[in-house]
């Protein structure tokens, strides 16, 4: 095999495996991701549940509450607690 | 006396019983089982305020500020404020400020997913530094004590952005000053 060819096999995997981490991890940034959509779209994923419940969303994996999601995200502590979770979860 | 405004929201079964017997107290066979230790926890402050009557071990909650200053009371075309199509009572009432317990409904989450209430960043940071080299009993205690710190302690200079819920042991039937029966979105 050309050493061209064996370099685009090479490079073609390495991009991948980055793209596959994109698709099955959660990836979510703070402050940037502190939207109640995008947390629960994330929620969604890898097994979890999402389940509206008194002013906040609350996010199942296997039976069990991992978290809640107020209806309202701030740039705050709460959401970062969040984010750390769900991306803890994939 | 101070008395405050306080908006909660019920099932229209509750609605009945407050009718009948004048009183409501919070039912522990409807508490959400997954949120059982925290709203304990959040009746154990309550208590340290105001004794509980005998038995009662939850308290019920209620708006003072659903959505921040500007909009107090809740609005029942938003959606969750019950599961979907049942059938919901929106009770405005009064109540001695001596009686309640306001809490920071957002920084009440930290309580609700067991982790460190940091007001700001700062305060963050300091607990990272804090909790460096610490056992995950001493992180808990830490995160535990932080809780203290998601209630309003005085009605003077409350940020007006914020959403500020109320807890309290009954509410009777005397209190009342507005009802608004709704089927939840």
């Amino acid at each position: 095999m050309e050493k061209n060819t064996m370099k685009h096999i090479i490079f073609i995997i390495t991009a991948f495996f980055i793209g596959s981490g994109n698709i099955f991890a959660a990836n979510l940034s703070y402050p940037g991701d502190c939207k109640a959509s995008k947390l629960t779209k994330a929620a969604k994923k890898n097994g979890c549940s999402v389940e509206a419940g008194g002013e906040h969303w609350k996010v199942y994996k296997n039976g069990n509450v991992i978290t809640t999601i107020p209806h309202s995200v701030k740039e705050n502590n709460t959401c970062r607690a969040i984010i750390k979770t769900l991306n803890k979860e994939y | 006396m101070d008395l405050l405004t306080l908006w909660t929201i019920r099932h229209r079964d509750e609605f009945h019983i407050l009718m009948r017997d004048g009183i409501l107290r919070a039912d522990v066979d409807q508490v959400d089982k997954d949120f059982r230790l925290a709203y304990q926890w959040m009746g154990k402050q309550l208590a340290k305020k105001i004794e509980p009557p005998l038995g009662c071990v939850y308290p019920l909650w209620a708006w003072w500020r659903w959505q921040g200053g500007q909009h107090p009371r809740p609005d029942l075309r938003s959606s969750a404020h019950l599961p979907k199509g049942a059938p919901g009572v929106r009770i405005e009432f009064t109540i001695d400020l001596s009686e309640v317990l306001l809490s920071d409904f957002d920084a009440w989450h930290a309580v609700l997913n067991n982790h460190y209430y940091a007001p700001d960043e700062a305060n963050y940071n300091t607990y990272l530094h804090i909790i460096k080299g610490k056992s995950e009993h001493e992180i808990n205690k830490i995160n535990q004590d932080s809780w203290r710190n998601i209630f309003i302690s005085s009605l003077r200079d409350v940020d007006e952005s914020i959403s500020i819920q109320a807890v309290f042991w009954e509410l009777k039937k005397s209190q009342i000053s507005d009802v608004k029966f709704f089927r939840a979105r």
